[in-house]
């Protein structure tokens, strides 16, 4: 009988991380500030940097690989739910002359508590990657995990060929 | 901080004839098109970074890698501009070039009071002083023309 469970590689403990590591996999969870950065109200501009900074960073280890892909897949509801409300606004705004009826007002408060719960759980996560721990949040931690740390991922990081950081000389 | 540009013992009058003419096309919008994309991540990356140093006391190191290569290849496309070197400017955040060499070494820890300092007054005592002192040495160079500084 074939033993089908999934096998995965051994998680690294934060003694094994170092510090470089654990401030790229922080980086990952700031992202969602990027809106503010660049002074747009607009919530796509997040989601861009999340995937931007999780394709330039996702092969360095996959310490950083799990946060910058939980970071990335967390951030695609609230951003969905943001798109709504700012279509939902600017229709009542140029279109209902500001008439706000109960089911806007539910979405809204949904949206608003929706985001605060990303913002506050994200700062967590952001301050337990710098210390080098693994934080998981509900359901895309385990979504996130499996995709990383199973066996049938088959990239090759920078850290397990050795290749961390390479001294070199000033340019 | 290093910055050396090097001083050619001979320019090629073909490329500034070049250059002076046509550099807006094939120096400038090429250049300025991807650093406008690269810039808008450096800006990101410094915004993110001021936050992040006043909890932590750190600035990231990758963070302030890219931030290092994103100057360094502002300085190799002002080089060309400013006629201070010869050769087309090489795209990239890892390019190497020949003429110009910048490099900002790594701060182990930052001091957050000048973090804050810089971030809420900057403005006031570095912007606005060097930004007179500046803009007074371009005008007096463009003035006395063909000094090579």
């Amino acid at each position: 009988m074939m033993n089908d469970e999934p096998s995965y590689y051994p998680l690294p403990q934060p003694d094994q991380i170092i510090e470089r590591e654990r401030e790229d996999a922080m980086g990952a969870y700031l992202m969602m500030f990027a809106a503010v950065a660049v002074a747009l109200p607009l919530p796509v501009i997040n989601l861009i940097a999340a995937i931007i900074y999780f394709y330039v960073n996702r092969t360095k280890s996959r310490f950083i690989h799990f946060h910058s892909l939980q970071s990335l897949l967390s951030q695609i509801p609230t951003t969905l739910l943001n798109w709504g409300l700012l279509y939902w606004t600017l229709r009542i705004w140029f279109f209902d002359s500001l008439e706000m009826d109960d089911y806007y007002l539910g979405y809204l408060l949904t949206t608003v508590v929706a985001n605060i719960s990303y913002l506050v759980f994200s700062i967590i996560a952001a301050v337990q990657a710098r210390k080098g721990r693994m934080y998981y949040f509900v359901f895309f931690g385990k979504l996130s995990y499996e995709m990383v740390f199973s066996t049938s991922n088959s990239i090759t990081y920078a850290v397990d060929s050795g290749i961390v950081h390479q001294n070199k000389p000033p340019q | 901080m290093t910055l050396e540009i090097k001083h050619q013992e001979s320019y090629s009058r073909g490329e500034l004839l070049l250059r002076s003419f046509f550099g807006l096309f094939y120096i400038v919008i090429p250049h300025l098109f991807v650093l406008m994309f690269v810039g808008l991540a450096a800006s990101v990356l410094g915004f993110l970074s001021f936050w992040v140093i006043l909890f932590t006391g750190r600035y990231p190191q990758s963070w302030f890698e890219f931030q290092v290569k994103y100057m360094r290849w502002t300085v190799r496309l002002n080089a060309r501009l400013y006629n201070l070197s010869d050769g087309y400017p090489a795209f990239g955040l890892n390019a190497a070039d020949e003429y110009v060499t910048f490099d900002v070494a790594y701060p182990e820890s930052v001091s957050r009071g000048s973090v804050l300092l810089r971030g809420l007054f900057g403005w006031l005592y570095v912007l606005i002083p060097h930004g007179f002192v500046l803009y007074t040495l371009v005008a007096t160079c463009l003035y006395l023309h063909g000094i090579h500084v």
